[in-house]
């Protein structure tokens, strides 16, 4: 059963978020445990295969303990450090019973996802010619099979996409000993949890209503449950969105922890997807919408791992097709004929349509005020948006499939920033609550 | 503005409801993961049942080329080339199509094996090994 895998990911990932930010605890704490902890054990296998050791249930195993290790005295030190000096944290707002029904609702649907995850095999294309192929290609070679990466028959799965989550699927392969292709179901039913957590604490944070978080986390359940089981999305979806959601909380209370997770966080978005390496940019251009240029450095660790991807597929010869041969003229002739792109997007709406069309309304809705002082998430997500046109503008494949094929998924990987501030402005206007009016909000001033 | 953001709100949840995540509790759960495990390979069944049988009647590191009825990439070689990829973990596949459509016979040259599906061809320098599942299992003459 892969739940032993479940279980270490977990973890370590609570020690390694206990180690960044002494105060998670409750539902954040729970919530952040197994993204960051598998993307840290993913990150262990890829240092075993770096220093020639061969993937085992025993190597994976010994590194990860060792990562636990490291990671639980920081925890500790940290823990000590923060009781000696930190402020207590605010009680928590009482849960109403329709918040419980709220809650209750959300784990009945992650079960479901549970159940339908571990139906079968992942049966997306992109999984098993690209993901999972990767994976399981590296799962038989017991290390990182640069060879098999490199070799040309193989450019059609997409060498140069990061490599987190077929090292995530080979954690698991090593640790259950085979590959084990169905129960990987599981590792995305774990992430959508932590999301919708995570949301919800954040929800819960802002407004201090239970109801809010629940009916948010009940609102984002069917958009995150339903991305495809196998691929990266999800997993870009939960590191982004944790990014982008601690990077909003540390600009409004200032706490470094926060930016040490959304650090973490964003760095793994990076090595996960090509879309998580134009995330740190995009973070940043958030980060400098809402002045916060001293807190930039939060982006640094992302910056660093993405270029540290990119020199090492650039080391193995592993070019990415979009900027292949002739891009800047692609651009050149797409910017000036863009009918073929704007009749794509036109043809292919995101998935949950009303669900969509309801949160641009209540970001619409909000008012300048309100919008300037989430310009933080705000501008991230429509610099991501800019990114993905970007990417449609010089590709080198026909864009009414490039579009066709990728834009759902790719507007959902934003969902959760731009869900946040929708039943974010809801839950102001419908319980008015403080958040535009508290004084420290420091989004509305430079933090200089 | 409290009645617009309540309907948004409710808009929200009812428009990002997913109903597959309950009905999977009532459903026939045997039949949906058979109709799920059959799914990628619905356009070509009994293509992945047989390349799973020259998985298990290939050595590793063996080089197997793939010949199929769709001599067209799009219409049906990509499919049966990249399956192939993820089901013979360990073999290196050998396309004889590439995506421009051009075939490439002269590949065989570097085949230790060729899995025939669809087919039986007599190639020269090959014999068969093994026959099942719909096709033909051919190895490099010594």
């Amino acid at each position: 059963m892969i739940a032993f895998t479940l279980a270490i990911a977990w973890a370590l990932g609570a020690a390694i978020a206990r180690s960044l930010d002494p105060q998670a605890r409750g539902a954040r704490l729970a919530a952040l445990a197994f993204p960051l902890g598998i993307g840290a054990c993913a990150l262990a296998l890829g240092a075993l295969s770096a220093l020639g050791v061969p993937w085992s249930r025993g190597s994976a195993l010994t590194s990860a303990a060792l990562l636990l290790v490291i990671a639980a005295a920081a925890a500790t030190a940290r823990m000590k450090r923060a009781g000696r000096s930190a402020p207590g944290l605010e009680p928590r707002p009482p849960r109403s019973a329709l918040a419980w029904i709220g809650g209750a609702l959300v784990a009945v649907l992650v079960a479901g996802h549970a159940l339908f995850a571990t139906l079968a095999p992942p049966g997306e294309w992109d999984f098993w010619a690209i993901w999972g192929l990767k994976g399981n290609a590296f799962h038989a070679a017991a290390r990182i099979d640069w060879a098999w990466l490199e070799r040309p028959a193989n450019q059609f799965a997409h060498p140069d996409y990061p490599i987190l989550l077929p090292l995530a699927y080979d954690f698991a392969a090593a640790i259950e000993g085979t590959w084990p292709e169905r129960q990987l179901g599981l590792l995305f039913t774990a992430f959508a949890a932590s999301i919708l957590l995570v949301t919800a604490s954040h929800l819960r944070e802002a407004t201090r209503a239970s109801l809010v978080a629940a009916a948010g986390a009940l609102a984002l359940a069917g958009p995150v449950l339903a991305l495809p089981v196998g691929l990266a999305d999800l997993p870009l979806l939960v590191y982004g969105g944790i990014a982008l959601l601690e990077l909003r909380s540390a600009a409004i209370d200032g706490r470094r922890e926060r930016f040490a997770i959304a650090a973490a966080a964003l760095a793994l978005a990076a090595l996960t997807k090509n879309e998580g390496i134009a995330l740190v940019v995009a973070a940043a251009a958030g980060l400098v919408a809402a002045r916060q240029w001293r807190r930039l450095g939060a982006v640094a660790p992302a910056a660093v791992a993405a270029a540290s991807w990119i020199a090492i597929r650039s080391a193995h010869g592993l070019s990415t097709d979009l900027f292949g041969g002739g891009a800047l003229a692609r651009l050149g002739s797409a910017i000036a004929a863009p009918a073929a792109l704007l009749r794509a997007l036109g043809e292919t709406p995101p998935e949950y349509p009303l669900f969509w069309i309801a949160v641009a309304l209540a970001v619409a809705a909000g008012g300048a005020r309100r919008i300037a002082r989430e310009r933080l998430l705000l501008v991230a997500v429509a610099a991501q948006i800019a990114f993905f046109f970007g990417a449609y503008l010089v590709t080198p494949r026909d864009v009414a499939w490039h579009v066709a094929t990728s834009w759902p998924r790719l507007l959902a990987q934003l969902v959760v920033p731009i869900a946040f501030v929708a039943i974010l402005f809801a839950a102001e206007a419908l319980t008015k609550a403080p958040a535009v009016e508290t004084p420290d909000f420091r989004l509305l001033t430079p933090d200089s | 503005m409290r009645v617009v953001y309540a309907i948004l709100l409710a808009a929200m949840l009812v428009g990002g409801f997913e109903p597959f995540l309950l009905r999977v509790f009532f459903t026939d759960r045997a039949a949906a993961a058979a109709a799920l495990t059959a799914g990628p390979d619905r356009a070509f069944p009994g293509y992945a049942p047989f390349v799973r049988q020259v998985g298990a009647r290939t050595p590793e590191g063996a080089r197997v080329a793939i010949l199929v009825p769709m001599r067209r990439w799009s219409g049906g070689y990509e499919y049966a080339y990249y399956r192939a990829s993820y089901l013979l973990t360990s073999r290196e596949v050998i396309p004889l199509v590439e995506p421009d459509g051009t075939a490439h016979l002269e590949r065989f040259r570097d085949a230790d094996y060729v899995a025939a599906w669809g087919m039986t061809p007599r190639l020269a320098g090959f014999a068969p090994v093994w026959s099942g599942g719909g096709g033909v299992l051919l190895r490099r003459l010594e």
